[in-house]
């Protein structure tokens, strides 16, 4: 089912001044409830765009967006309620932190909401369990803790406000391998605990490739093309002429197929591509 | 979104404004400002305001931009309007009198020459400057002009650098202020608050990471400058040597005679002076 | 080649006032050359004292143990510390805390006019640095129009300006996308070619791959240290230490330990299509 929407959605920044740049011009998505849905993209294709489109904060020049079926933007809609049941995690979100303690900037999220204190303080505890943030780190000041841990930090504070889509632009950028596995890890947890629907966006087809189900490539502001994992990697060509890196392995078997040595197209993890090669080479 | 402002923007040209020598500039722009104020007659006041006009047109820029740098001061310029109109008294009869309000001929008068002089401030020295001249170009202008101050150990170089590393970082720290609201406002954060403290507490989340974004700047930048051999002023050679050429010149005599004539102007006696 | 950059059993630690703890140090006791015009990768997860490490070699960080010298030079002697940054130019991971100028010719003047350069060789300098880094068109540009990796782009060709001899990289892909990495690391190749010593400090395994030396770092500690293919034949360490390895020689490690004879260390894609063409062909001939 359909749980997040963008039908036909053109934007416009900065229109009617000399830096008027259109960023998307009709976008039509479809985000399936309780799926990962990776949107792809080099630097400029919009992407970020989609993002900040998702909970109301930027508002589509022409085109809706439709929440459960509703528009965001519609009469009696209130913004606030959209942008609680969105979550959205910014690109390098350690540098929005601010609050004296890590537990309380968690907090902030939940507190704007309202809730009562020992609802906030489960949620606190529950997010920063996913985002693996140790309960003695709780009376720390953020700005003590290493990069790695100020980013779970920072995932934590809108998984307490326990939305029913959560975004996150770039989780894992300029983290090393582990910081990566930790943060991915801990999002597909509390998607399947949370029964949530993920929405990424990366321009790393590799850590699509392991961690979402479906993909959405875009490119110039449009939707090159959406699927399942499987569909788009079977369309390297399309990733390939919107700039992207195709992972190192797809682009191998790929030769290996059309040198004749293995049948392997769409393949995309080491362990399909050891199969495959497994198989030719042991056959032989 | 706080980046589409105009105002104090440099717009990249081959105009004869944008080859004049800052030095120049700077000197030319004092000399408007002066005039502006020197003038007190409708026709010095209406040459000024042309001139500007004609400048923009000299500097290539489109007249839709330089509207726009208006928008931004456009609350100052209904205040003064209505300082001007409702509390200018005089002797004389009022033009329109409504229970309290009196709204004297002198007031219009003051009222319409202070729009003049404002409009004409912000696209004089816009055009002439800011517009037109590098920020780059501006401070070594600056730099250039203030050298004798040198002289009495006021530290021209390290303002002239802070000043370049200010206009340098501008545009990042309002992306970033941009990025950081929207941030927060996916948390929730209301900006919307009433009462002063209250309004006050809801721009910390805002002002700390912004705060700290820019000391983390900092100190990363002072590393930078540091690998690149930079000591101050000591030893220091610029690549682009500022020179004072024909055009700069006849631009300056240019602006002596306007002067001549904008004090001309005003001795011209006509019913609408002050 | 000769020697250019010489580490003597050199410790650091951010607080030495601190109680003598062998053990709080970020860096402990390493000791090791880099030759003049050789491509070295430092590789290491965050927090193994990479980036300490480049920041001792031209000076910014002054051992707590030990010594450095650069081209001979002592980095802890403070009159010889201009000439080995002039020696030795670093470029740092923020693209946008390194540019200090509003145009992009201003700023790649800015370390030539710091060292005193006549107005008219700076402007040679710059143009060819720009041109170095294909950046010419870009210019008057201010930096704030720039990609991430034209940004980069440009604090290279500010370094190449200062004609340094040796550059570290101290992880400068690690905020850029996919073509702005390339771009860089492009960059860097050519820099190679024209003879430069060049340190590049990652967590990214496939930029090693071009690279003459591999130093993997952990705990501040050299954990390994040889070519690539030395280094990468060695997955099970890498993993250890919380590394990754390319997609290509996880498969290659993959099928060598699946009994299939695949030479160990293959780190491109290239590599593995000879090596597994030739197992295919050989099996079919049998």
């Amino acid at each position: 089912m359909s749980k997040l929407q963008l039908d036909n959605v053109s934007y416009v920044y900065s229109p009617d001044t000399p830096f008027e740049k259109e960023a998307l011009t009709d976008v039509c998505i479809d985000f399936k409830e309780n799926r990962i849905t990776g949107i792809i993209g080099h630097t400029g294709s919009g992407k970020s765009t989609v993002a900040q489109l998702l909970n109301g904060l930027l508002r589509p020049t022409s085109g809706r967006v439709l929440l459960d079926g509703k528009d965001i933007f519609d009469k009696g809609s209130d913004i606030m309620q959209v942008r609680f049941r969105v979550g959205l995690v910014f690109q390098y979100p350690e540098y929005q932190l601010f609050e004296e303690t890590v537990w309380r900037d968690i907090a902030f999220g939940p507190s704007n909401m309202k809730l009562p204190a020992e609802e906030i303080d489960r949620r606190v505890r529950t997010a920063a369990e996913f985002t693996g943030i140790d309960k003695e780190l709780f009376e720390r000041s953020p700005f003590e803790l290493s990069g790695g841990q100020k980013r779970r930090v920072a995932i934590a504070g809108i998984m307490a406000m326990e939305p029913e889509i959560i975004v996150l632009d770039e989780p894992a950028a300029g983290l090393d391998p582990q910081g990566r596995d930790e943060i991915f890890n801990g999002i597909k947890k509390w998607r399947e605990s949370h029964n949530a629907t993920v929405i990424l966006i990366s321009h790393s087809m590799e850590d699509m490739a392991m961690y979402a189900d479906d993909i959405v490539v875009m490119n110039h502001g449009h939707v090159l093309t959406h699927g399942t994992v499987d569909e788009v990697f079977l369309k390297a060509d399309t990733i390939r002429e919107s700039g992207l890196d195709i992972p190192q392995i797809t682009s191998l078997t790929e030769e290996l197929t059309r040198l004749g040595i293995i049948d392997g197209s769409g393949i995309y993890t080491v362990d399909m591509a050891y199969k495959k090669i497994f198989e030719a080479l042991k056959e032989g | 979104m706080l980046k589409d402002i105009t105002l104090g923007q440099y717009f990249s040209g081959n105009s004869i404004l944008h080859k004049l020598d800052p030095r120049a500039k700077i000197i030319l722009v004092l000399l408007y400002v002066v005039m502006i104020f020197i003038a007190d007659n409708l026709f010095s006041l209406m040459a000024l305001l042309l001139t500007a006009l004609i400048l923009v047109a000299v500097s290539g820029i489109s007249y839709k931009i330089v509207l726009k740098s208006l928008k931004p001061i456009m609350i100052l310029i209904v205040f003064t309007t209505i300082i001007n109109l409702f509390f200018t008294t005089s002797d004389d009869a009022p033009l329109v009198h409504w229970g309290i309000i009196k709204i004297y001929r002198v007031g219009i008068i003051n009222a319409v020459f202070m729009i003049i002089r404002i409009v004409s401030l912000i696209i004089g020295t816009s055009v002439l400057l800011t517009y037109t001249t590098s920020p780059i170009s501006l401070t070594d202008g600056i730099e250039r002009l203030l050298k004798p101050l040198k002289k009495i150990r006021v530290p021209v170089h390290e303002f002239a650098m802070m000043m370049t590393i200010a206009l340098r970082f501008i545009p990042t720290l309002l992306e970033e202020t941009d990025k950081i609201i929207s941030a927060q406002k996916a948390r929730g954060a209301g900006f919307d608050s009433k009462g002063l403290i209250n309004k006050a507490k809801a721009f910390l989340p805002i002002l700390i990471p912004l705060f700290i974004s820019a000391f983390r700047r900092a100190d990363e930048l002072a590393t930078a400058m540091e690998c690149r051999c930079y000591r101050g002023d000591e030893g220091r050679t610029r690549m682009k040597v500022l020179k004072y050429s024909a055009k700069d010149i006849i631009a300056f005599f240019a602006g002596i005679l306007f002067l001549a004539g904008v004090i001309l102007l005003n001795t011209i006696n006509t019913s609408l002076s002050i | 080649m000769s020697e250019f950059i010489r580490i003597e059993n050199v410790s650091f630690d951010y607080s030495p006032e601190e109680i003598e703890d062998p053990h709080d140090d970020v860096i402990k006791n390493i000791s090791l050359t880099i030759e003049k015009g050789s491509f070295v990768t430092v590789i290491g997860h965050n927090g193994s004292g990479k980036s300490t490490f480049a920041k001792l070699l031209n000076g910014i960080l002054v051992p707590t143990s030990g010594k450095i010298f650069v081209d001979g030079m002592d980095t802890s002697d403070e009159n010889l510390i201009f000439d080995i940054r002039r020696r030795v130019g670093m470029v740092f991971q923020n693209p946008d805390n390194q540019i200090v100028a509003t145009t992009v010719e201003e700023d790649v003047a800015f370390a030539p006019e710091n060292l005193g350069v006549e107005p008219s060789e700076i402007r040679k300098r710059v143009d060819e640095a720009l041109e170095s880094v294909n950046m010419t068109e870009y210019k008057e540009h201010s930096p704030s129009q720039l990609s991430g990796g034209q940004k980069q782009r440009v604090a290279i060709a500010g370094i190449i300006a200062m004609q340094p001899e040796c550059i570290i990289f101290d992880e400068s892909t690690a905020m850029l996308d996919p073509k702005g990495r390339r771009e860089v690391l492009d960059a860097i190749d050519r820099l190679k070619e024209n003879g430069m010593t060049v340190v590049l400090i990652t967590h990214y395994m496939n930029e090693a791959a071009n690279a003459d030396r591999v130093i993997v770092m952990n705990d501040g500690k050299i954990e390994m240290d040889g070519t690539p293919r030395e280094v990468f034949s060695n997955v099970e360490k890498l993993r250890s230490i919380e590394l990754d390895v390319p997609q290509i020689t996880d498969l290659c490690h993959r099928l060598k330990k699946a009994g299939i004879n695949i030479p160990e260390g293959i780190l491109t894609e290239d590599e593995a299509i000879d090596a597994i063409k030739k197992l295919a062909r050989r099996g079919k001939s049998i």
